[in-house]
């Protein structure tokens, strides 16, 4: 990477900056190139993480990651992963245990520091400034520059450039916020490269992309590994592990369970170290045919946009009957999202119906969410803590949310909305639920935020399903849940099925889409690709489609759709120019082969690839 | 991590103050460490300036206080004015402080308090004014109606746009405010200013529109009754109906109040609605036990202490009428203190910043308490728990 | 004919700059901060304590070192009004960033400490509550250009009236414009500052200072509503006033608002404000309530703000409309 050029002034103003700004590096960040000799072995030893409230969240953990080596960090979520991460960065300082790097003890407190030392991390969701470029984002907090101005041409020069030899083709120039998510990653990405970084760390990378997309990253990571660098994956899916690390370390409740060289161990023995014992998944009985299909849930070619117009819905057609689970595969950002928001009566139909038990949906905002409820629709919603609950108050008054304004919470007598509630009687309600549910807390009173993210999910699930809603839908239920609570709540969903609801399971867990559904719809670019049988399908299958790799045009999932024929599988006519993924991404499934970039090829203006 | 050996009885003691500290700076308790806290900086501040500050902070600190003597005819009061003023400053902020709390409570920031006031008083006068002829059982509730209809229909205003438009409250109360205060001199001026008067004001109101005084020789009016009821009456709605309840959740977690169907533009646009009707209720205080008319010069900028009292009582309905007491207390006490001193009681505007800023520094007090235990811990004595790393030492 | 009207025009167009002054300066700092996520509401107490320690300082400097020239007493002055607002923005900065104080509610504290202090010492120093009229304090320095009594027009709008010249300060509204925008669209430093507004997650990760960020983002609004004090006190008018600054530091809020965050809004909001606030004097001096035009500024804020939602309102909306943000 060319430095700029250092005129007395150029150093000057980056002395008097860096006092300024308090940067303590000796060697400036994005200097050294990679594969260069220079050493690089990270080590942690007996590093703690206890935070003021108590919590430990890192316990005693030791690793040591060599240059060149793939090493990923395993564990479900909660396991400390993304903090042992932020103390890699200079987010965290250790409680105790030390740093080291090449044997020196190092101590970061700030990511200044951490990126001078050579650190360079893809954080899960990525950081972006939303108003700046492809380049402004990448040398931010290291502009090149022309005396104390801004030299933007330089800027662009070096993206490119290093864009260009890590193979990540990005156009400098384009708005952040016109980017894909999946693109939007790149990004991060090639910024880390750019800063120099020779301990690439990234969370979870691969949550936003489609698994052709991820076994391409897969590729890339190798490759960057060959060439030297140290390359931290922290991830909680097996099968990553297998395709391209070198070693790995599981953690389970802050603390190392295991740690081995990849090709030792099997996916198997993987599983059990990460969830502490065997885990057989479980298939819910299959839901009794009922003779009378009635839908209950009823969409038909309904197409909206969003405002930022990253998301749409075309021609969507979907029915649910009573007493069967509908799940949703696909990747995130197909329009799962909307789906979900249109349900809830957030966002209007722009075309087409939908509609509950007969009754139309046609509201939108605050009078749409309300129609929606009154039409039997309840949800799980994927923000659980910014959206299913209110954090700071109690159980029962989260408990309580969806009645608050209606007999028995409201006493009788007072008329509407200054009615007068019975809290006596919700605390005991409440604290009856909580023992159906098998959730442990202190009382009902406590704030809801205290309890973990299975016994809070349990809790919106039986707000939702108190008031028998004739659907349910479910976006990403068990995400952040540990598995216990996991179990648990699957249970409750195939109950509620059973009771002849509705329930619509939007999910990125591939298992616990086959294991619940009846029938799974695939939605691609806000299209529905595919509908199978759940019993007919594998994940392998629901991956092609997730991808547009296979496609079929006549998709419909209303009740008396056929399910799509196994094969020939068609590629999809609107994969644009980029279709030279397809053939190869076919091979990627089963053979990473030739690198391809995880993101489309640059063209600012061109149709986004999921 | 932790130091293994037992503490000994003296570090225990010491340590236990460290511990006690730190959750004095956890809890509620630090509201009379903050007021300590300032009164102290005024203090120093006075010593600077002034040739007696001890007189000027007993002056400040006990002034207000009436005396009660054991005259010819039994107990009597004296001193009362400015303990009488003291009261009727309390029953104003209390008004005023509810007008900022309840909308906070509902995450909605307006300062609009002033402009409030200020219409809902010209609103109260007018009414009296032209209702002159009629009795007081006509007068004074037609009055009120009349100071809560318009305070609260300008405090919907901000509600409104928000809900509406999407506009931030505190900008908008803030133009509200500037806009009313204008629009209360243009009216006041142009057309119900007495010519008969020195100076620009209102006629003076009828006798049927006075609140009678309590304590005699003071303003003390039956407002003095109702403002804890007020206040008991708006904590029962915030915590006992669904009314308040969305309020409550709207304010602590918008989506997710959005999500489960409340109301919430209906409940953002009613809390800011009350919070003018209260501020209307301050301004018929002023203008009918108070003052008896309503000059043009009025001040502005009381709405902004009501905001003080809003926070010292941490936004709760049932202790604001304490807070307001409290601070009018200081108030009356800074006038006891230039009266009697040097010191102008400006220096209680002052004080009532220190406050404002030391109560609502989340970590000031904790970060306190942690720089002493690390100074204590410094001087050999054993640490109790800390979150020190000890580089290269794994426990 | 026409000379009489460019005359008028020529008169207009200083009175307008004269109004607009102390408001720039205090808009420009209003950005300055909100666009590193700092919303700065003490922009009242700031120019406050600056036009009154500017006064002091003046006149404290004349009485220590009485052989120095008048000019270099109001530069001394300024340079004391200078460190007072500096003073009040760091601790505002230090309550907010260090102690966690809630920054809306502290720059109210602000304001409040500001006015009171600001009396108090007036009081105790001068022994006037009002105002220092009774002291002599000094003006700062003002440019003249020769020559051009020819073109009596230029000369007034170079000149000012008498012919005495522009202060300081005015003299250096637009060169704060300009720098402003130097500041942010040409340096690391305005990129660091916006990215620390728009995404301090993002900032830290790139490694910005983001705390240090808004620590100089609030000196530095602090040190421009400086600028609009000295002006008030120490330009064309020689003395201290209680409640000087008589909400402009709100209207500046309101230009930032009323200018979408732009630079160039703001200064056009600025000016629009500023033309309220010479209208009302004009109509004053005819006779008009003075209300109506004072009126002006917030009303033509409010119906912009209006506007603004509405016409956000008719693009589609989001999928999850936000009610929880604050500006």
């Amino acid at each position: 990477m060319s430095a700029a050029m250092n005129t007395p002034w150029d150093t000057a103003t980056s002395a008097a900056m860096n006092i300024a700004m308090g940067a303590s590096s000796d060697t400036p960040p994005g200097s050294a190139p990679i594969g260069a000799a220079t050493p690089g072995r990270l080590s942690l030893h007996g590093v703690s993480k206890r935070y003021p409230t108590g919590t430990l969240a890192v316990d005693q953990v030791s690793l040591s990651i060599a240059p060149g080596e793939v090493h990923a960090i395993v564990g479900e979520n909660g396991a400390g992963k993304s903090t042992v991460m932020k103390m890699l960065y200079g987010l965290e300082q250790p409680s105790a245990g030390d740093i080291r790097l090449d044997g020196r003890p190092v101590r970061w407190r700030t990511p200044r520091e951490a990126i001078a030392a050579g650190m360079g991390l893809v954080p899960q969701h990525v950081t972006l400034v939303p108003s700046f470029t492809v380049a402004e984002n990448v040398v931010l907090g290291q502009e090149p520059r022309r005396g104390p101005l801004l030299d933007t041409r330089v800027a662009i020069e070096q993206v490119a450039e290093t864009a260009r030899r890590f193979g990540l083709p990005l156009d400098p120039r384009t708005p952040v916020s016109r980017l894909s998510l999946g693109e939007q990653q790149a990004v991060g990405l090639l910024k880390a490269l750019h800063q120099g970084a020779r301990i690439l760390m990234l969370d979870e990378p691969t949550a936003v992309l489609a698994p052709q997309q991820a076994a391409a990253l897969m590729t890339a990571l190798r490759r960057y590994a060959d060439d030297g660098l140290a390359v931290i994956l922290i991830t909680h899916r097996i099968a990553e592990i297998r395709e391209v690390s070198d070693r790995f370390t599981v953690l389970r409740g802050g603390r190392v369970a295991g740690s081995a060289a990849t090709r030792d161990v099997g996916e198997a023995e993987i599983a059990a170290m990460v969830v502490g014992r065997a885990v057989v998944p479980r298939r819910s009985r299959p839901s009794p045919a009922s003779e009378r299909r009635t839908p209950v849930l009823s969409m038909r070619a309904v197409a909206v946009t969003d405002a930022g117009g990253r998301q749409t819905l075309e021609d969507l057609t979907l029915e649910i009957a009573g007493g069967e689970i509908l799940g949703i595969a696909g990747v995130e950002g197909n329009g799962q999202g909307l789906l979900a928001d249109v349900l809830a009566g957030l966002v209007r139909a722009e075309r087409g119906q939908v509609s509950v038990d007969g009754v139309p949906l046609r509201g939108q905002g605050d009078a749409g969410i309300r129609a929606a409820r009154a039409a039997g629709v309840a949800a799980l919603p994927e923000d659980r803590l910014h959206d299913g609950v209110a954090p700071d108050m109690s159980i029962t008054e989260n408990a309580i949310a969806n009645r608050h304004a209606e007999p028995p919470v409201v006493r009788r007598g007072v008329p509407g909305w200054f009615g007068a509630l019975d809290l006596g009687g919700a605390a005991r309600e409440t604290a009856r639920l909580l023992r159906d549910f098998g959730v442990v807390a202190a009382s009902p009173e406590v704030p809801i935020r205290s309890l973990s993210g299975g016994n809070m999910q349990k809790v919106v699930l039986a707000r939702e399903i108190a008031l028998a809603p004739r659907l349910l839908v479910a976006s990403q239920p068990t995400r952040g849940v540990d598995i216990g609570a996991c179990e648990s709540l699957h249970e409750r969903l195939g109950a509620l099925r059973d009771s002849g609801a509705a329930v619509l399971l939007i999910s990125a867990d591939l298992d616990e889409l086959l294991a619940l559904s009846d029938r799974i719809a695939v939605m691609s670019h806000g299209r529905l690709v595919g509908h199978f049988a759940a019993a007919e399908v594998d994940a392998r299958r629901l991956g092609l489609y997730m991808t547009g790799v296979c496609h079929d045009p006549a998709a419909r999932a209303d009740l008396d759709a056929p399910f799509t024929p196994a094969e020939p599988c068609s590629p999809s006519a609107s994969v644009t120019p980029s279709a030279p993924v397809a053939p190869s991404a076919r091979s990627a499934l089963s053979a990473p082969s030739t690198p391809s970039a995880p993101s489309t090829p640059s063209a600012p203006d061109e149709e986004r690839l999921p | 991590m932790t130091s293994a050996a037992p503490p000994a009885p003296r570090a225990s003691r010491r340590a236990g103050l460290t511990v006690l500290l730190r959750r004095v700076g956890a809890g509620i308790g630090t509201l009379p460490l903050s007021l300590a806290a300032a009164l102290l900086v005024g203090f120093a501040l006075t010593a600077l300036v002034s040739d007696e500050p001890l007189r000027a902070w007993l002056a400040l600190l006990t002034g207000p206080l009436p005396e009660f003597h054991l005259g010819t005819q039994g107990w009597e009061l004296r001193r009362v004015v400015l303990f009488g003023a003291a009261i009727e400053d309390a029953i104003t902020l209390a008004l005023l402080g509810l007008a900022i709390a309840l909308p906070f409570r509902a995450r909605q920031f307006t300062l609009g308090a002033d402009g409030q006031m200020f219409l809902g008083a010209l609103a109260a006068v007018a009414t009296s004014l032209a209702l002159a002829a009629w009795p007081a059982m006509v007068v004074l509730p037609a009055s009120l109606l009349a100071a809560m209809l318009v305070g609260g229909a300008w405090g919907l205003l901000p509600g409104w746009m928000r809900v509406r438009h999407g506009a931030s409250e505190i900008v908008t109360s803030l133009m509200l405010n500037l806009v009313a205060v204008q629009l209360f001199r243009l009216i006041l001026s142009e057309w119900m200013s007495d010519p008969g008067a020195g100076f620009i004001a209102t006629p003076l109101l009828p006798p049927a529109a006075s609140l009678g005084a309590l304590i005699p020789g003071t303003h003390v009016s039956a407002m003095l009754i109702a403002v804890p009821l007020l206040a008991w009456a708006a904590q029962a709605m915030l915590d006992r109906t669904s009314a308040g309840y969305a309020l409550r959740a709207v304010g602590q977690a918008p989506d997710f109040a959005r999500r489960m169907g409340l109301p919430v533009a209906r409940t953002v646009m009613l809390s800011t609605a009350l919070g003018g009707l209260f501020a209307g209720l301050a301004g018929l205080h002023v203008s009918h036990a108070l003052l008896g008319r309503l000059p043009v010069d009025l001040p502005a900028g009381l709405g902004y202490e009501g905001l003080v009292v809003a926070l010292l009582a941490r936004n709760q309905p049932r202790a604001i009428p304490m807070a307001a007491l409290l601070y009018a207390y200081l108030r009356a006490g800074g006038q006891a203190m230039e009266r009697g001193t040097d010191v102008p009681r400006e220096m209680v505007l002052v004080i009532q910043a220190l406050i404002i800023l030391f109560v609502v520094s989340e970590r000031l007090w904790p970060r306190l308490a942690e720089a002493l235990a690390r100074w204590r811990s410094r001087r050999g004595a054993p640490a109790v728990e800390t979150v020190e790393p000890s580089p290269g030492v794994a426990t | 004919m026409t000379d009489t009207w460019t005359l008028v025009v020529a008169g207009l167009v200083v009175a307008l700059l004269r109004a607009t002054t102390p408001i720039l300066f205090a808009a420009l700092g209003a950005l300055v901060s909100d666009l590193a996520g700092c919303v700065n509401v003490a922009l009242e107490g700031l120019m406050l304590v600056a036009a009154f320690f500017g006064v002091m300082g003046a006149v404290q400097a004349a009485e220590l070192w009485p052989a120095l020239p008048v000019s270099a007493h109001a530069l001394i002055g300024g340079g004391a009004a200078l460190l007072a607002a500096l003073a009040l923005a760091l601790l505002l900065a230090v309550f907010h960033l260090e102690f966690g104080a809630d920054l809306i509610v502290a720059g109210i504290a602000m304001n409040l400490l500001a006015a009171g202090l600001t009396v108090f010492l007036m009081a105790s120093w001068v022994g006037d509550k009002g105002s220092t009229a009774t002291l002599v304090s000094p003006a700062l320095p003002a440019l003249r250009v020769p020559g051009l009594a020819g073109w009596p027009a230029l000369d007034l709008l170079v000149n000012g009236e008498g012919g005495r010249g522009h202060p300081l300060p005015l003299l250096l509204a637009p060169l704060a414009v300009a720098a402003v925008w130097l500041l942010l669209q040409r340096t690391p430093w305005g990129r660091w500052l916006r990215a620390t507004g728009e995404n301090p997650a993002a900032a830290l990760a790139a490694g910005i200072p983001v705390k240090r960020m808004q620590y100089l983002a609030l000196l530095a609004s602090g040190a421009l509503a400086g600028l609009g004090g000295v002006y008030l006190s120490m330009g064309y008018v020689t003395l201290f006033q209680a409640d000087m600054s008589a909400g402009r530091g709100f209207l500046a809020l309101a230009a930032v608002f009323l200018g979408a965050r732009a630079l160039a809004g703001t200064t056009a909001a600025a000016l629009l404000f500023g033309a309220s606030a010479v209208l009302a004097t004009q109509l004053g001096a005819l006779a008009w309530r003075p209300q109506l035009p004072q009126m002006l500024p917030p009303i033509v804020t409010l119906l912009a703000m209006a506007v603004a939602g509405a016409r956000r309102a008719r693009r589609p909306r989001p999928a999850t409309p936000e009610i929880s943000q604050r500006p």
